[in-house]
């Protein structure tokens, strides 16, 4: 189990235990397979971090061991990523800003291929 | 006008950590020419547990010596006093909040300061420094601000949180609105002055979102905030928001980075932030 900020959940991991909101209400239960919808409005509630199971995947850094990984995983580990990336950056009009972020999607892409 | 701002909110702040022992006895022993490495390493030795987290770090893959250091003194020896008195610098905030038990304060986010750390000391290498674990421990200690103001004033911080949430904007943005022109990195600057840190790592953390502001520092500012943004774009840890500060301009020029070297520079970065990982096992 990992706790996991907004921005490193993605779609398929599961929560470990139930999420509260600043007033202690329960706003999802636990082992609920999380979607875009669910971390979208879990993230317009306020909430900032999470419990989660399956979480060793969803960042470069935790991939001690990549090889175990099939082609689609490779392929749809890339695509978060980049989606990640387009996040980090979104609103960035900088040339070179610009530049650092497809530098960094090519740098974690090389990792996970 | 800004810096009564910074005076007030730090005055509101009930039971912050004062100066740790070790590094107010430290600052004396190393301000003086005559001391010797036999005094500085007596002095740590009596701090044990900041003599064996120091010990830790000389130890691991972060220097990479071939052969075990047993001793403060001859840690001393082989990495100098500058070396070992950012070590106990780094090891004595650490633990005074490392273990403040607030949100802001996780492994996630220290892992952040280390990638910052690591980004600061890759760049200083390229740029041809010399005192490279000085921008290491500035980029460890830059976002100390943040567990402040979580820890501190935990009101406040709620607000900073939910207006980073709804609008998605940098903590350091919504700090600016809720503690009205006040930052983290203002709260870490003058707590770091006023426990009569060095100057560069006083004003580098205070400007590191502003460096253009940082005067006769600019240039070692320019490469912490370069090194923040290079953290942030390696996705390791979290910082506390879910976007990139852009890089000011100035900062570019300063530094002389060229975009064309980040393909070099990132995995660089990352690789000194898995050797510098010794330091997450600190908080």
């Amino acid at each position: 189990m990992l706790t996991r900020s907004m921005e490193e959940l993605s779609e398929g991991m599961v929560t470990k235990e139930p999420v509260l909101d600043a007033t202690g209400n329960v706003v999802l239960r636990e082992g609920i397979r999380l979607t875009k919808k669910i971390i979208t409005a879990l993230r317009h509630r306020g909430i900032t971090s999470i419990s989660v199971d399956g979480a060793e995947r969803q960042s470069t850094h935790e991939h001690d061991d990549l090889s175990g990984l099939t082609e689609a995983e490779r392929n749809r580990t890339c695509r978060q990523i980049e989606e990640r990336i387009d996040r980090i950056f979104t609103g960035q009009k900088d040339g070179r800003m610009l530049e650092l972020a497809e530098a960094a999607k090519r740098y974690h892409k090389s990792k996970i291929r | 006008m800004r810096q009564h701002g910074i005076k007030q909110v730090l005055a509101t702040i009930e039971g912050l950590p004062t100066l740790p022992d070790t590094l107010a006895r430290m600052n004396v022993l190393v301000s003086d020419p005559d001391t010797t490495a036999r005094q500085v390493g007596q002095l740590i030795a009596s701090d044990p547990p900041i003599a064996a987290k120091t010990l830790k770090v000389v130890n691991s893959p972060f220097y990479g010596f071939p052969t075990r250091i047993t001793t403060i003194t001859h840690a001393i020896v082989i990495l100098g006093f500058s070396t070992v008195r950012s070590l106990v610098l780094s090891s004595s905030i650490l633990q005074a909040f490392g273990d403040k038990s607030c949100r802001m304060c996780t492994k996630s986010f220290w892992k952040h300061c280390v990638a910052t750390g690591a980004a600061a000391k890759v760049l200083a290498q390229t740029l041809r420094y010399l005192a490279l674990e000085e921008f290491f421990i500035a980029g460890l200690l830059h976002d100390v601000g943040k567990i402040v103001i979580c820890g501190y004033l935990e009101e406040e911080f709620r607000e900073i949180e939910r207006l980073v949430n709804e609008k998605n904007i940098l903590m350091y943005d919504a700090e600016e609105e809720i503690l009205h022109g006040v930052t983290h990195a203002d709260i870490a600057g003058a707590l770091f002055e006023q426990w009569n840190l060095p100057k560069g790592l006083v004003k580098s953390v205070t400007y590191h979102h502003t460096p253009s502001l940082a005067g006769d520092e600019r240039r070692i500012t320019s490469i912490l905030h370069m090194a923040d943004v290079l953290a942030r774009a390696l996705m390791r840890g979290n910082p506390g928001d879910r976007r990139i500060p852009t890089v000011d301009p100035q900062a570019w020029d300063d530094t002389g980075i060229n975009p064309r070297e980040l393909d070099h520079l990132l995995p660089a970065i990352d690789e000194e932030a898995e050797k510098a990982s010794v330091f997450l096992e600190m908080v």
